[in-house]
């Protein structure tokens, strides 16, 4: 019988790990294949169906954006429009300058007001009834719409649209996506996702070619009755010529300056009223405030 | 051989160290990141809904929105003036009256809201 000479000289545990090496090599090449494999497929087969890669996709080409401009016309259900209890239809116009500029303009049927930040201030202009307030607000737009909401008890109208990182504002509420196939809004082609959160349930369509928002409708699921929100965005400019002074305020005469009350003051002011016996607060019962069941 | 073997497990050990520094890096790196996006109040400029917990951690109401911001305006505060109202001049400030009563205007929650005074 004969004798790979050369084989006895090669200890034992060689050939032990022999087909170990073999196996972790196969294993290697098999996933180095699976992976070419994956990058050759088309993108649009699965990142177009990925409801989280298409809110990253608009998120990331509304981020991209140094200037931009858009339309949206809102429609507010009577229960999520501020103390008139009817429903509001508007029209706002948003401009956006970043990182740290922004202009919104809505008019609805029975109010027009703007919103101005240029990076060092604040200022809301209620065009209907002449009157503005300013506030300091230093600060990138991101910064900006933080300290507003956290200050000032509010945001400008579809903010989590202008911010920096779109995605990053929309995934924290969400709880789960879905992507629900593709449908025509307003004669273009759009991606209809389903967005799931504990304040309200979403839904988006992004436009397949531009990827950007074109609707959405938002049903606040703890409110009684469900009210709704519904935005149709229009007139998308990605490359908009801004003039620097539409986003500073510059009161004309006719116009006054009011204070602008923080969230702070108007829960001390609700705590002051709520402390105070009836008898000693004599408007308590003379003033027509409208509060809603449960509050 | 023995020392060929020991260096191959000497560099697939520090291959699986390198790929869990990487990991950590990878994960701080998305921790740090996601805590720069802005976690706001409300949705889509609509107040989250107060939720008001009774004793036993029961839903026993919640909170609608009477204002922008979502919170009950206190007495003394309308969100918009009654019919019929006129403006006044008062001390160079501009007030509002109906029926005897006197507002003043404020911005409250990006809009205008109006508290009642005494003048």
């Amino acid at each position: 019988m004969l004798k790979n000479p050369r084989a006895e000289q090669r200890p034992v545990h060689h050939c032990k790990f022999r087909p170990l090496l073999f196996c972790f090599t196969f294993i290697l090449l098999a996933l180095a294949l699976a992976c070419s494999r994956a990058a050759e497929q088309p993108a649009t087969t699965t990142a177009n169906n990925d409801p989280d890669q298409l809110l990253r996709q608009m998120s990331e080409k509304l981020a991209q954006a140094k200037n931009l401009s858009f339309k949206v016309d809102r429609k507010l259900d009577a229960a999520l429009v501020e103390g008139r209890n009817v429903a509001e239809n508007a029209v706002i116009e948003i401009s956006v300058s970043r990182p740290g500029k922004f202009h919104a303009k809505s008019d609805s049927t029975d109010n027009a007001r703007q919103i101005f930040f240029d990076g060092q201030s604040l200022s809301i202009y209620d065009q209907t009834m002449k009157l503005y307030a300013t506030a300091p607000v230093v600060g990138s737009i991101d910064e900006a719409v933080a300290k507003i909401d956290e200050i000032y008890g509010f945001t400008p109208p579809l903010a989590e649209f202008i911010l920096g990182d779109p995605y990053g504002a929309l995934s924290k509420q969400l709880k789960t996506k879905a992507y629900k196939g593709t449908e025509n809004i307003g004669g273009v082609e759009c991606h209809h996702l389903s967005l799931s959160a504990d304040e309200a349930d979403s839904e988006l369509w992004i436009g397949t070619d531009d990827l950007l928002p074109r609707k959405l409708v938002a049903t606040f699921k703890n409110r009684e009755g469900n009210p709704q929100l519904q935005a149709v965005f229009s007139n998308w400019n990605l490359t908009p010529i801004l003039d620097d002074k539409m986003f500073t305020f510059v009161a004309a005469n006719d116009v006054e300056k009011i204070e602008m009350i923080t969230e702070a003051q108007m829960k001390e002011a609700a705590a002051k009223e709520s402390d105070a016996p009836d008898s000693a607060n004599p408007q308590k019962s003379a003033t027509p405030v409208t509060r809603k069941k449960g509050t | 051989m023995k020392t060929t073997n020991r260096s191959y497990r000497g560099k697939f050990r520090a291959a699986l160290e390198r790929g869990k520094t990487i990991s950590r890096v990878a994960l701080v790196g998305a921790l740090v990141l996601c805590s720069v996006s802005v976690a706001l109040a409300q949705v889509y400029g609509v107040r989250r809904t107060a939720v008001v917990r009774g004793p036993n951690t029961t839903v026993v109401a919640s909170r609608t929105t009477v204002v922008a911001g979502g919170t009950a305006l206190p007495h003394g505060y309308i969100a918009a003036l009654p019919g019929g109202y006129r403006a006044v001049v008062v001390s160079g400030a501009r007030y509002y009256t109906v029926g005897g009563v006197y507002y003043r205007p404020q911005i409250y929650g990006g809009r205008t809201v109006y508290v009642r005074v005494h003048i």
